[in-house]
């Protein structure tokens, strides 16, 4: 039943973008990335737990310069992306369940 | 000490300096005001942060100066585009309204002017807020004949 509502609303956005509008689209795409910056930002902790998180999988595979890490957000065109920069130290020859 | 009210609103500054931590230290809910336009929805979406921040649950949601005709034409966005995004509750919706100016002009409250469309959303939401069953304000009185089809095929909520 949404389903079929969904596709209904498609088709009829469809029909009203033909007219002109539509602009709201627009704002709704330009919304949710300056939403995904402020919630980031204002939750500084979220970034920081990421950080974590990163550096305890990754460390199970190679030695990492902990200090040197790196863990930001930046825009790329339409979408936001993670970007890390992980300085490696080493590769571990043992890799765990490898028997 | 006893004072004469149980209750009372507190109208915030705009902004999320010291007037907002001054506001919210006695505030036990919280209703949020916006308008249908990006960056307001961007500044409701942070208020909202700092209000679970300071442990203001659930906050509750007044979209203002919603332009019904803007909204069909695609060039604003509607009440559940807002709603999805900010992840709370409604509380009311007001259209924009030429008695909201001209009843600030003239001094008097635009709630009592019986035909003010704007007017009547605000009474709605002040009977919400008394917790009464109100349904939701209807953006248009008169609908045009592609709007009931719409309404009635389920595109459009009612």
């Amino acid at each position: 039943m949404s389903a079929a509502r969904g596709h209904l609303k498609a088709i009829w956005s469809w029909f009203r973008r033909d007219r002109g509008g539509g602009s709201s689209c627009l704002a709704r795409e330009r919304l949710r990335l300056v939403l995904v910056h402020d919630r980031t930002n204002t939750s500084p902790g979220v970034l920081e737990m990421l950080r974590e998180d990163l550096i305890e999988v990754i460390s199970t595979y190679m030695d990492i310069d902990r200090p040197a890490m790196e863990v930001s957000l930046s825009r790329n065109g339409d979408s936001v992306v993670v970007i890390a920069s992980i300085p490696i130290l080493g590769v571990k020859r043992q890799l765990p369940g490898a028997s | 000490m006893r004072v004469g009210w149980s209750s009372g609103p507190i109208a915030l500054p705009a902004g999320i300096e010291q007037g907002f931590r001054n506001a919210v230290a006695g505030a036990r809910r919280a209703l949020i005001v916006t308008t249908p336009e990006v960056m307001a929805v961007r500044d409701a979406d942070r208020i909202i942060g700092l209000l679970e921040a300071t442990g203001i649950r659930e906050p509750e949601l007044i979209i203002n100066r919603i332009r019904p005709a803007m909204v069909r034409r695609g060039d604003m966005m509607d009440i559940d585009d807002i709603i999805d995004i900010l992840a709370v509750d409604l509380l009311g919706v007001v259209p924009e309204d030429e008695v909201m100016l001209i009843s600030g002009n003239r001094g008097e409250p635009a709630v009592l002017n019986g035909s003010s469309r704007a007017g009547e959303a605000f009474r709605n939401i002040a009977r919400r807020l008394r917790g009464e069953s109100v349904t939701m304000y209807e953006l248009e009185r008169s609908r045009g004949m592609f709007s009931r089809i719409r309404r009635m095929i389920g595109v459009e909520r009612g």
